[in-house]
């Protein structure tokens, strides 16, 4: 069983081989450092609560997106509830970064997020599906959405 | 994508957030003698005016009546689950080519229409008075516990309540959180989160809902229908993620109810 025969058995080791996995999903999602920092408290918070038994590293890591993933929802869905739509405040890109960004942060979070692990963390649409609660069909849409809007950027690496 | 990458690359969590993270565990290492604190002072909350539900739902109605009960697992841990099988396999550089039509609302949307309004309202044996009498057998501390100021400095931040609202006690034990929170209108909310159970029981004296912010914690709802739990009960209609969020009022239970007792028949 992952995490009982000596192989990475301390909290400290889990932290570090998930909490910035954590933060850059917060960070893409939610596009503010202040909630993707608070949300990476919350998620290692439910963690403790639940103390999860992990198969393999794999199901640790995607027990981690999921719920930071569904915590950042949550955090939208409330500042939707409040009318307080969260700040862009995201840390200074480099020079090289900056029109990139813009335009990522730019898309709606739904989007981002999708972009984020589709060429962030390299899931496959299905993969996406399945842990979202989508279909792959709308995943790929959304896909789809965010490429036409970067097409451009696209364009630019392809070439 | 080769800037967000390497801009993505570079953000890491800061040495001060990851002494947060690291004193998180200490805080949460229950001490031989909070686990068997008890709370020294109980009261019975009133039942004229109970409960109201926040449902975080994922999908629509619609969808949901269209399919089967799960199994009764927490759906997202499934998923987490099936993606961990697949987690390490190279991401597919299929192109989008059958585009459905996007979905009509953004999936972060706070909708407030539930459609239940129009419901009649009805016996439906889900929520009912003497459940609900019986889930106020649960005791749930009025006053705040010495030694706790911790746990509501964590909690506080990260649990939703509505305006006006703040978290003045919360207790952990090996079985539970009971959390308070005290408003501004003088109003009380109450909340018990079992950790074996996905659904948090949430009350307020005389008035609207909260939901404890848990949304990957998706219920099976015929298991909960069968234990009668009854405070706040979270729906998955996960074949969709288009999710809402409803308050209902205490009038509106029964419509739910009635609802929910369709669903699973």
């Amino acid at each position: 069983m992952f995490g009982r025969k000596g192989r990475e058995t301390s909290f400290e080791s889990l932290l570090r081989r998930q909490e910035d996995r954590v933060y850059r999903i917060g960070l893409a999602i939610l596009g503010n450092v202040q909630d993707a920092e608070d949300l990476t408290q919350e998620t290692f918070l439910k963690y403790l609560e639940k103390r999860p038994r992990f198969e393999n590293e794999a199901h640790e890591k995607a027990w981690f997106i999921t719920v930071a993933r569904n915590g950042a929802i949550t955090r939208l869905r409330a500042s939707h509830r409040r009318e307080l739509p969260l700040e862009l405040e995201i840390p200074t890109p480099g020079p090289e970064e900056r029109e990139e960004l813009e335009e990522l942060y730019a898309l709606p979070p739904e989007d981002r997020e999708v972009i984020h692990l589709y060429y962030y963390e390299g899931w496959s649409t299905g993969e996406i599906a399945r842990m979202t609660g989508s279909r792959e069909g709308t995943v790929r849409s959304r896909l789809s959405r965010a490429r036409g809007k970067l097409k451009k950027l696209l364009e630019e690496v392809e070439a | 994508m080769k800037g967000y990458r390497s801009y993505m690359d570079r953000q890491k969590v800061s040495p001060e957030l990851h002494r947060r993270l690291m004193e998180l565990e200490e805080r949460q290492s229950p001490s031989p003698s909070r686990q068997k604190h008890t709370p020294s002072s109980f009261r019975w909350q009133p039942l004229a005016v109970a409960a109201c539900l926040c449902l975080v739902i994922g999908g629509s109605w619609l969808a949901f009546f269209g399919r089967g009960m799960g199994s009764g697992k927490p759906e997202s841990m499934d998923y987490a689950l099936d993606a961990a099988a697949s987690a390490e396999a190279p991401a597919e550089a299929e192109e989008a080519t059958a585009v459905e039509p996007a979905a009509a609302e953004s999936i972060y949307s706070a909708q407030e229409d539930n459609g239940l309004a129009d419901e009649a309202p009805a016996e439906a044996g889900l929520i009912t008075e003497t459940e609900l009498e019986e889930a106020a057998q649960e005791a749930i501390p009025t006053q705040s516990g010495s030694g706790e100021e911790d746990l509501v400095g964590i909690y506080g931040p990260l649990l939703y309540a509505p305006e006006g609202y703040r978290l003045v006690y919360a207790h952990r034990t090996e079985e539970e959180l009971l959390f308070r929170w005290e408003g501004s209108d003088g109003g009380e909310i109450t909340a018990r989160r079992i950790y074996s159970d996905p659904a948090a029981l949430v009350r307020k004296e005389g008035g609207l809902a909260v939901y404890d912010g848990e949304s990957y914690d998706w219920r099976e709802p015929e298991s909960l229908r069968q234990e009668g739990e009854l405070w706040g009960f979270i729906l998955d209609w996960s074949e969709y993620i288009e999710c809402y969020t409803a308050d209902l009022l205490p009038e509106e239970l029964a419509a739910v109810a009635e609802s929910f007792s369709s669903a699973v028949a």
